[in-house]
């Protein structure tokens, strides 16, 4: 038996070069809230993670639907580097998105500053048929998959709610 | 006037090595439910990612509150690599999750390989006294923040 639990998930979280840009694309294109800007100090930094030398910029930004994402602009140390990760190596990360229509998406993401992989997926599979999705890249290496559902909706927000 | 809306977020998703240890891992330690595990075919995976040779198994999970989880491990190219990412990092990503007893969950998280990545930082701010937050490192590198509120509870679910 745990001596503890997990109540809630409190929020995902990336790491960003630009957070105004980033800010900016999650609200003016993705249509996200944002709450909060704040600032983290140094000492609360290298508490947490051990990293020296990093003041920080936080951006807090509520997706529709109500899940919460971090931005953290980390503003040191000066051997901070971009990952570049590619989505087959072991850690890397991404946030995926239903849409009401990927077409629409695709047609500004580019001028937003969100560039595709490579194409959109149609999958034909028996209930799947109609759902399609698509990987993109942010101009901060932030990997978003955008996916629009069929009819049938998101097929594991209908399973049994409880854990 | 936006052509598309966003509706609602799917899932986070991270790239495991091994995707049987990783779920079962977030099963037994978060006490995250395993939805489906499923085979994602190369060529679905190409077209998404550009990733060729890459057949997939992945898993989806809910965590307690019913937010989804996705964990994928990749069974190629040959050339894949590992993310060896310090939270500085463009494109360093993490989860942070609530927690009832935040030094349990780290004594219990050292058990599975999971390890605080340096120390436990206790806020003193106004409204913010006894709140509790570490980072840990899982064994595919993937981040996780533990957060212990006060009696006030999270302040953004009050916005």
């Amino acid at each position: 038996m745990a001596g503890f639990r997990i109540v809630d998930t409190v929020h995902s979280a990336f790491t960003v070069a630009d957070l105004d840009k980033t800010l900016a694309l999650f609200r003016d294109f993705l249509g996200c809230e944002v709450l909060v800007q704040d600032k983290g100090t140094p000492d609360v930094v290298e508490t947490l993670t051990g990293i020296r030398g990093a003041p920080c910029k936080l951006g807090f930004v509520r997706i529709p639907g109500g899940h919460m994402i971090e931005f953290i602009e980390y503003e040191g140390p000066n051997d901070r580097r971009d990952l570049k990760a590619r989505p087959c190596d072991t850690g890397a990360a991404h946030i995926a998105l239903a849409v009401d229509n990927l077409d629409g998406a695709l047609a500004g993401a580019r001028k937003a500053g969100l560039t595709l992989y490579n194409k959109v997926v149609d999958i034909e599979d028996e209930g799947m048929k109609g759902v399609r999705s698509a990987y993109f890249k942010a101009a901060d290496g932030l990997t978003v998959e955008l996916i629009q559902w069929n009819a049938g909706g998101d097929p594991f927000k209908k399973m049994p709610k409880k854990n | 006037m936006a052509k598309f809306k966003v509706t609602e977020t799917t899932h986070m998703s991270w790239t495991v090595a091994d995707v049987d240890k990783a779920l079962a891992r977030f099963r037994d330690l978060w006490g995250f439910k395993v939805l489906a595990q499923i085979d994602g075919p190369a060529d679905v995976c190409e077209v998404l990612t550009k990733v060729k040779d890459a057949p997939l198994k992945i898993g989806h999970m809910r965590t307690p509150d019913g937010h989804y989880v996705e964990l994928i491990q990749y069974l190629g190219p040959r050339d894949k690599g590992r993310v060896r990412c310090r939270p500085c990092d463009t494109g360093a990503a993490h989860i942070a999750l609530g927690v009832d007893d935040l030094d349990a969950a780290v004594a219990e998280a050292k058990t599975f390989g999971v390890e605080l990545m340096n120390g436990v930082m206790e806020l003193y701010d106004p409204g913010l006294e006894g709140v509790k937050a570490c980072y840990l490192k899982d064994p595919d590198g993937i981040m996780i923040e533990l957060i212990q509120w006060n009696r006030n509870g999270n302040p953004f679910h009050a916005m």
